[in-house]
């Protein structure tokens, strides 16, 4: 028997690593024999911590939301009787959030255990590599890359091949690949999931890469934030030296291959190409101007091909598969899978890898069960905070690079921020951009300066301040911003700005004009107030953290406007529906 | 290199790959803006603001970032980059804190440049001060007294005692400048256009309007129907406040200047206004509001009743005036009290001034009511006039007057004065004079658009009335009858669209922008001393009242006047005048405030003694980050922080003084706004447009080019010039910030001569005396060996030359102390650097043995330069001066000539041999050596490389390790050819002139001396201590000179013309800045003495100096400035010279230049860094 205890971030987090004690605990005290071992996420989040079984017969029992007390139950009757805890176990009904996904960057994650490189090996991993060495000269493999369409997946979405084949062209005293590890994204979790749970794809992906380049130098750029993902690849690259497949002569080939970590502080804008070679030439984390790319001039001034951690995961499938069995997948120019994190109001929120062209729709409805307390679905905020809005009328948009740009929205890294009717897209839109400019690195004025005022102008009229003509003035800033900025982050630092005004241009006029916040969320443009269902029970009173509520018991009680706070507490506590909010 | 056509702005230009557009767009002069680039410096690309529009390229490009294609199409001016500009610029604006401009300035309308010329008159620059006053405000002197100062009302100075009285200061620069009677201030007049204006009216509008079209170029005729000019100046205003001949004074100026005058004109009745526009190209009318307007009371036409500008108009014409004894004037602005402190000095008995409000809501200056009350007028405030009462005969007998109060406050914050219902006063009164208001009586003019209420309509952009080439401005237009330096502020801005109209060009005038600060308030200022005006004498009331003589007869004095100025608080932001964010920003029509909000504060902290860091007026374009980093190589600051946050801070956070800065000033010289300044010498810093002289730096002999910014006799600043031959637009610190050391304090202004109790100051005459009868003496006892003459190498050729020819003339010898023996010329045979420094970085490899960066910095960012090109450099100095040598290796040896030795040993032993003369010695001296690894390696890099350099400086390496260098050079071959060869360094901008003209002997010529005339050297006292007799000729004070007989005060490179010679034997222009203030020049002083002896000097100037000096030597003769003079030199019979092995390998030489010294005293020393 082999028990599974999922430990990524999330699981830890969770308390898995209690679980796992416990669960250690219980199996020696109690005399049992099984085979523990951990795992990374297996993107089902909010089911954390999650327990695996394997009978011997390798029938699979998978066991949620496991807390060290639930241990015993388990322990005492699959492990010891082998009889499964069926109301412990995954519902059906969850079931499916796995099940209806087509993973391939996920193949490993939650599967198998990512310290452990046989694990990997057993399930078909170094064996593209291999067979990639052997057979394919450097043209066939980045032909094959062609033939699969992959693009990448951090963001832009630029053809892999393309990337591949220009550093290729490059010579250069040394020539780098590096994998962007520098995951941003409020809400996106992605590479950490699959650093954390399947370290190796992303290596052997970087090998075969560095093959294809002919280069020798591999770095991955990780963010310091993920500490257990660096632990975790630095385990897995010591492990893959162990084994031959990084270092010198590859399989025997002359090929040298080896790769670096280096962690990063953690700035949004680290994650843009330019400002990362910045980063790890050890100056301040600030774009440079392209040309020159880093294809011709990268790290150190040589060629420099950067990939993000998702699209390296895919190569050795691709090598595994075919070029074509992944471009079978996906939907025109869009092919293979892209993985989404989704996250905000939404039942079941975790990672979730489906064929690109799924339709919104399938994912928030289908994979993530709808909205959180069945409110009304809103929008959602694609791309991160470079992304945009999608309303609720486009749910049926594809989930495809060109139809989600269509919408003004990106599809990024894949971060999908549910909303629902409570959502106030100003101040929606208003978060991200508060979000961007912390971000911005200060270097051009538009992206410093232009995010601030417009984030300004957003305060304003959440504020209940907003005046005639802010609207025209976002738009003309946000043009020029787009215009202007120097890199990604400025260029797209608008987008959720655009997207709310294109969408829901009403919330905003109705904040300005009519002094009104729809979703009933901006506090300067709401008022709590005591209706005569009241019947006097002191609740709301006592509830109150600024002593607004005076009324005696029995009698109908009145809020003070200008001590109210706005917090909500009296609405949430009122069991008679007496508070209503306007 | 490839060559592509493209097209700019549809001009067909060639450019070459590799070229960005920016660079093409220059070199054609296509201009494109940037803040964030510099050529010097790596593409940045943060600022944004070079964006273009290219052909197919749906993105706005950066200009400076995007490299040139064939066949390229740039859009640099399109719409839409203008507006990218303009929001960009708008950002930074919004979020930028200072004063562009002082609110004295913003307050006034002309916006005259008060605390430019306040800041002038405290530094005692009065003629610059005229000029400035006198560039907007043609009338000074006359607005210096009747101007009601609407400057002082903004001056922040009133937050913490009074205003600066800016007025009395104008009206005392003014009054300085008339009293030049023969060299008055006249502006310069532009070349004749040819074109003819007409101006009606010579009041401050039209005499002002015709002084700037005058200056324009153009012709200007005024024609005025009054029989003098002035206006309501001399019409309006009474004499004790603004004597005629004053007015008369300032107009004859304007006359002066080619204005031609037409009096008892009238337009519309002497002559048609029809035939006026028909023999002009353009007409301007200035005609005033001359008529009196009414109080709407009953009987205000009877008889005695007279408007106020009629009475005082008439008193001035010495019209015959029946004033009775009770005279009630009506009205509280400045011609009520004129009219009434005018009754008092008719004879009137009895003055009564009836005002609705109170005193505090008069619009007359407070000084003016005071000044009446003291000549008696009586104040009836909170009363109107309701009716006249005349006599039989229809005269005025009486006025009923409503008694007021104050009500609410009406749409001008004034309260508003209601009746008081039934409460009336009677007052006995002879003449009534309504001095309520004036208006415009433009019916003469026909054909012409008029305002509802009769006034010249015209169109306030750009003064056009509704007649083409008709103007009109101050109080004849657009119903606004204000104070004069309004219609002077008009006139400037109506001429300046008169002139573009005649030239045929668009004429609409904008009103610029300028960021301004509104968080100034008295607590900012809690901690400033308390200092009030000094007072001005005024006339007693007694002594006035009775007559019309000038009320403040005599100005500030100029003690009193610079005094006051001093108080000034300097608000206006120094950069102003070199700033680009504002250039750009007006350029673009940058309106920020629709992007107000939140500022980035910094509350920062510097003492820095030359550089003044304001983080709240940086715009991050990283320039001086760059600056510091990339080519100086220190990085003393940086970014710090994200977002709007974002900031430039010195290393670690700590101030700037002790984060590594060196005080090059490079970031200042960068730094596009007021983020970064200089710590100016000057008494009172003032934000000036100065003057620039292009020279060359007097301190090391790098030869810097420099740019020196100066104002009348005023040192500004300094920045390195980009065309510099040697320097390419980088200084050290003394460039930057000591150019002005030798008009510093202490400076030396009058001859001393030496008594026993002390020194005596004496005039030029009896000390150039005592020095010629004290050398002649010494000749007379000792000989003419005994005396000599030392030449500091920090003079001229020029000076040098003077002083030589006066040895000559007087036959003793000439030396210089400074000058070290060159080690390298008994082996090759020059004394001088046979290369260029330039050279350097393009051989393959530069050794450097023997160098002290301080000595010549900008030497360093050469080799820096060449070692980021990826040539070899390396660094061969004593363990006791290590030095911050980034990009480039470095090795410290013990402090002796062993390393050399090995390295020649191993070259020898390496197989390299020569039949020069002296090899065989030199090759036995070193036959003992024993070769270090290190030193065979050097050595094997050097004798192997292709192109090799070496650099040392003579006055820091001992002779002996000079003589061994250059024998290394020798026996390697790399010597006298391109990038093959030595620099010597001398020690001073101008050593190698001396040389060059023979004087070649130092401190040892010494020995036997017993008269010495010493010019610009402050050596060692030890060596003077033996002298009978000693003149020093310095700048200031300095130890030798405390042991002359005589001193004479000399001059710094500031105030000559001629020319040095540096290191390089380039010849290198030196020009005249400023005057020192020195009654003597240098050479001057030679040909004086010269003089005295009797001999035949022969020169009379500079250039009779530069000719003599060119005859004398050969290489002079043809040459150009900025050439070097025989370019590469070969040895000259060239010799091995085997050397003492106990040498040692440095022995610094302290400088005798007593300007370098105190520059150096006063640079900070770098905090600790290491490589």
């Amino acid at each position: 028997m082999k028990i599974v205890v999922g430990e990524g971030s999330c699981g830890i987090a969770s308390g898995a690593k209690k679980t796992e004690i416990e669960l250690r605990k219980q199996l020696k005290e109690k005399g049992l024999e099984a085979d523990v071992q951990i795992a990374g996420c297996v993107g089902t989040c909010y089911l954390e911590p999650i327990v695996d079984i394997y009978d011997d017969g390798g029938e699979l029992t998978r066991y949620v939301k496991v807390k060290a007390d639930d241990v015993s139950k388990i322990v005492d009757s699959h492990v010891a009787k082998g009889e499964p805890v069926k109301e412990m176990a995954i519902s059906e009904e969850d079931g499916k959030f796995v099940g209806t996904q087509k993973r391939i960057v996920l193949r490993n994650a939650g599967v198998i255990n990512p310290e452990d490189i046989d694990e990997y090996i057993a399930r078909g991993g170094y064996k593209a590599l291999e067979s990639v060495m052997a057979n394919k000269d450097p043209e066939e493999v980045i032909e094959e890359i062609k033939i699969a369409g992959l693009r990448g997946r951090g963001g832009a979405g630029f053809p892999t091949w393309f990337k591949w084949n220009a550093a290729k062209g490059n010579a250069g005293k040394d020539k780098y690949v590096i994998c962007n590890a520098d995951e941003g994204d409020p809400g996106a979790f992605m590479d950490r999931s699959v650093l954390e749970g399947d370290p190796h794809s992303v290596i052997e992906g970087m090998i075969i890469g560095g093959y294809a380049m002919g280069s020798n130098k591999g770095v991955i750029y990780c963010r310091a934030e993920y500490p257990l993902a660096i632990k975790r690849i630095q385990k897995a690259i010591d492990q893959a030296h162990e084994r031959g497949f990084l270092g010198k002569g590859l399989f025997g080939h002359k090929y040298n291959f080896d790769i670096q970590i280096k962690a990063g502080a953690g700035a949004f804008v680290c994650g843009e190409e330019t400002a990362m070679i910045a980063s790890l030439e050890g100056e301040r984390g600030m774009p440079r101007l392209k040309p020159p790319f880093p294809a011709a001039k990268g790290f150190w001034q040589q060629p420099t091909n950067i990939n993000n951690v998702e699209t390296w995961a895919n190569v050795p499938w691709i090598f595994q598969n075919g070029g074509e069995a992944f471009a079978a997948m996906g939907k025109g120019p869009s092919k293979g899978t892209k993985v989404f994190a989704l996250a905000g109001k939404i039942k079941k929120g975790g990672l979730v890898e489906v064929p690109m062209g799924m339709p919104i729709r399938d994912i928030i409805f289908g994979i993530g069960g709808g909205i959180k307390n069945d409110k009304k679905f809103k929008a959602v905020q694609m791309g991160g905070p470079s992304g945009g809005c999608i309303p609720a009328e486009l749910i049926d948009t594809p989930v495809t690079y060109e139809d989600i740009t269509k919408t003004g929205a990106i599809v990024g890294s894949g971060g999908m921020i549910v909303m629902d009717e409570d959502t106030c897209m100003v101040d929606m839109a208003r978060y991200f951009l508060d979000f961007t400019r912390k971000e911005s690195c200060g270097k051009c004025n538009y992206c410093r300066i232009g995010t601030k005022r417009m984030l300004e102008i957003l305060e304003r009229i959440t504020r209940g301040e907003g005046k005639d003509g802010d609207i025209e003035l976002l738009e003309e800033l946000a043009a020029k911003i787009k215009d202007g900025a120097m890199c990604g982050l400025g260029q797209t630092a608008p987008n959720p700005v655009l997207t709310t005004l294109k969408y829901f241009r009403n919330e905003y006029e109705d904040h300005i004009y009519k002094k009104k916040c729809t979703a009933k969320s901006c506090r300067a443009l709401i008022k709590y107030e005591i209706t005569d269902k009241c019947v006097g029970c002191t609740m709301c009173a006592k509830k109150c953290p600024v002593d607004a509520i005076s009324g005696s018991p029995k009698g109908q009680h009145v809020i003070d406007q200008a001590k109210c706070i706005k917090c909500g507490r009296c609405k949430e506590t009122c069991k008679f529906n007496a508070i209503t909010v306007d | 290199m490839k060559q592509y056509r493209l097209n700019i702005d549809g001009k067909e230009v060639r450019g070459f790959q590799g070229q960005s557009i920016l660079e093409v767009a220059r070199d054609n002069d296509i201009f494109i803006p940037t803040l964030c680039y510099d050529e010097s410096m790596e593409i940045y690309g943060g600022c944004g603001i070079c964006v273009c529009e290219v052909d197919g390229n749906p993105k706005l490009v950066k200009a400076c970032a995007t490299e040139i294609t064939q066949g390229m199409s740039v859009r640099t001016d399109s719409e839409r980059v203008r507006e990218s500009r303009k929001t960009n610029l708008e950002l930074l604006l919004s979020d930028h804190t200072g004063d562009c401009r002082p609110p004295c300035v913003l307050g006034c309308p002309a916006q005259t440049d008060c605390q430019g010329y306040v800041g002038l008159v405290a530094n005692g620059e009065y003629e610059e001060a005229v000029k400035l006053v006198k560039d907007k405000i043609p009338l000074p002197a006359s607005l210096g007294r009747v101007c009601p100062h609407p400057c002082e009302k903004e001056c922040r100075r009133g937050l913490i005692d009074e205003p600066v009285s800016i007025q009395w200061i104008k009206r005392f620069i003014a009054d300085q400048d008339l009293m030049n009677d023969e060299d008055r201030f006249v502006p310069e007049c532009a070349p004749d256009t040819y074109k003819k204006v007409a101006i009606v009216g010579s009041g401050p509008m039209g005499l002002s309007a015709a002084y700037f079209l005058r200056q324009m170029g153009n012709e200007v005729t005024i024609l005025e129907a009054m029989p003098k000019a002035g206006g309501m100046l001399r019409y309006g205003i009474p004499e004790y406040r603004l004597p005629n001949d004053v007015l008369d004074d300032e107009i004859s100026t304007i006359a002066h200047m080619g204005v031609e005058f037409v009096f008892d004109t009238q337009i519309g009745k002497d002559r048609a206004f029809d035939t006026l526009r028909e023999e002009y190209d353009a007409v301007l009318l200035a005609i005033g509001a001359w008529q009196s307007t009414g109080t709407g009371c009953k009987n205000e036409d009877a008889d005695g009743v007279i408007g106020g500008i009629d009475f005082l108009q008439n008193v001035v014409r010495n019209r015959v005036v029946k004033l009775g004894e009770k005279v009630a004037v009506v009205g509280g602005g400045n011609v009520a009290m004129d009219a009434c402190r005018t009754a008092v000095r008719m004879g009137a008995k009895e003055v009564y001034n009836i005002y609705r409000r109170t005193k505090d809501e008069m619009p007359a200056d407070m000084l003016e009511i005071e000044e009446a009350e003291e000549e008696g007028v009586v104040f009836k405030n909170l009363r109107n006039p309701l009716e006249v009462i005349t006599d039989e005969n229809g005269h005025a007998r009486q006025v009923v007057l409503q008694v007021m109060e104050l009500g609410e406050a009406d749409a001008s914050g004034r309260r508003k004065p209601v009746p008081v219902e039934g409460k009336t006063e009677t007052v006995d009164i002879d003449n009534m004079i309504l001095a309520i208001g004036q208006k415009v009586d433009a019916s003469l003019f026909e054909g012409l658009d008029k305002t509802r209420k009769g006034a010249v309509a015209y169109d306030p952009e750009t003064f056009m009335t509704s007649l083409d080439g008709v103007f009109a401005g101050g109080d004849c237009g657009n119903d606004k009858i204000s104070i004069a330096v309004e219609s002077i502020a008009d006139a400037k801005k109506a001429s300046a669209c008169i002139d573009r109209y005649l030239r045929g060009k668009p004429f609409k005038y904008n009103i610029p922008y300028y960021v301004t600060r509104d968080d100034i308030t008295e607590k900012t200022f809690e901690d400033r001393e308390r200092q009030c005006r000094p007072e001005m004498g005024h006339l007693d009331a007694e002594h006035r009242k009775g007559n019309f003589s000038e009320v403040i007869p005599d100005g500030y004095s100029p003690e009193a006047a610079e005094q006051e100025a001093n108080r000034c608080l300097e608000c206006g932001c120094h950069e102003f005048f070199d700033c680009k964010l504002i250039e750009y920003g007006n350029m673009y029509g940058a309106h920020p405030d629709r992007l107000a909000g939140d500022k980035s504060t910094v509350v920062y902290d510097d003492e820095h003694p030359f550089i003044i860091r304001d983080p709240n007026k940086c715009i991050l374009c990283g320039l001086c980050v760059r600056a510091c980093d990339e080519e100086m190589g220190i990085g003393a600051i940086g970014l710090v922080n994200r977002g709007f946050d974002t900031v430039i801070k010195p290393n670690m956070e700590k101030p700037l003084i002790e984060s590594g800065c060196i005080s090059c000033g490079r970031c200042v010289s960068v730094c596009p706004t007021g983020a970064l300044q200089e710590r100016q010498t000057v008494l009172k810093e003032v934000p000036l447009d100065t003057n620039v002289t292009e020279t060359t730096c007097s301190y090391c002999s790098v030869g810097c080019s420099l740019k020196l910014e100066s104002k009348g006799s005023m040192m500004i600043k300094s920045n390195a010039d980009k065309d510099g031959p040697v320097n390419l637009g980088r200084t050290c610190g003394r460039g930057k910030f000591g150019f002005d050391c030798s008009v510093l304090e202490g400076k030396l202004e009058d001859p001393l001569v030496k008594e026993p109790e002390g020194f005596r100051e004496t005039d030029y005459h009896e000390a150039l005396i005592m020095a010629a009868k004290g050398m002649e003496s010494i000749i007379a006892r000792y000989g003419k060996d005994a005396a000599a003459i030392s030449i500091s190498d920090r003079y001229t050729n020029e000076e040098a030359f003077a002083f030589l020819h006066l040895a000559e003339c007087m036959g003793i010898k000439t030396f210089c102390f400074n000058n070290r023996q060159s080690g390298m010329l008994p082996v090759l045979g020059i004394d001088g650097s046979p290369n260029a420094i330039e050279e350097m970085i393009s051989s393959d490899l530069v050794l450097v043995i023997g160098y002290n960066t301080v000595d010549a910095p900008v030497a360093r960012l050469k080799m820096r330069i060449a070692a980021k090109q990826g040539k070899k450099v390396v660094l061969i100095n004593p363990r006791e001066y290590e030095q911050h040598f980034d990009t480039a290796e470095t090795m410290y040896v013990d402090n002796d000539i062993s390393f050399l030795r090995q390295m020649a040993k191993a070259m020898i032993d390496s197989g390299i041999t020569s039949d020069i003369e002296g090899f065989g010695e030199f090759k036995d001296s070193l036959k003992d050596v024993k070769v270090s690894d290190r030193a065979a390696e050097i050595a094997e890099l050097y004798a192997g490389a292709k192109h090799a350099m070496i650099l040392f400086e003579q006055n820091f390496v001992s002779v002996d390790a000079a003589s061994l260098i250059a024998d290394i050079a020798l026996m390697s071959g790399h010597i006298g050819s391109p990038r093959n060869g030595i620099i010597q360094m001398k020690p001073k901008n101008n050593s190698q002139g001396l040389i060059d003209m023979g004087i070649t002997a130092g401190a040892e010529a010494m020995k036997g001396i017993k008269g010495l005339m010493c010019f610009g050297e402050d050596p060692d006292t030890e060596l003077l201590k033996d002298l009978e007799f000693l003149m020093v000729s310095d700048t200031h004070m300095t130890a030798a000179a405390e042991m002359a007989d005589v001193v004479i005060p000399g001059t710094g490179f500031l105030s000559t013309d001629g020319t040095y010679t540096n290191t390089e034997r380039r010849l290198m222009p030196v020009r005249k800045a400023i005057n020192e203030g020195i009654e003597m020049a240098n050479w001057e002083i030679a040909a004086e003495i010269a003089d005295i002896y009797e001999a035949d000097y022969g020169m009379e100037d500079i250039d009779d100096l530069a000719d003599a000096l060119a005859k004398r030597i050969q290489a002079y003769r043809k040459g150009e400035l900025f050439q070097i003079f025989g370019g590469i030199s070969t040895p000259v019979s060239p010799k091995f010279v085997a050397v003492d092995k106990d040498s040692k390998f440095v022995e610094p030489m302290k400088c005798t230049d007593n300007l370098m010294n105190m520059i150096q005293e006063r640079l900070p020393n770098p905090a600790s860094m290491t490589d």
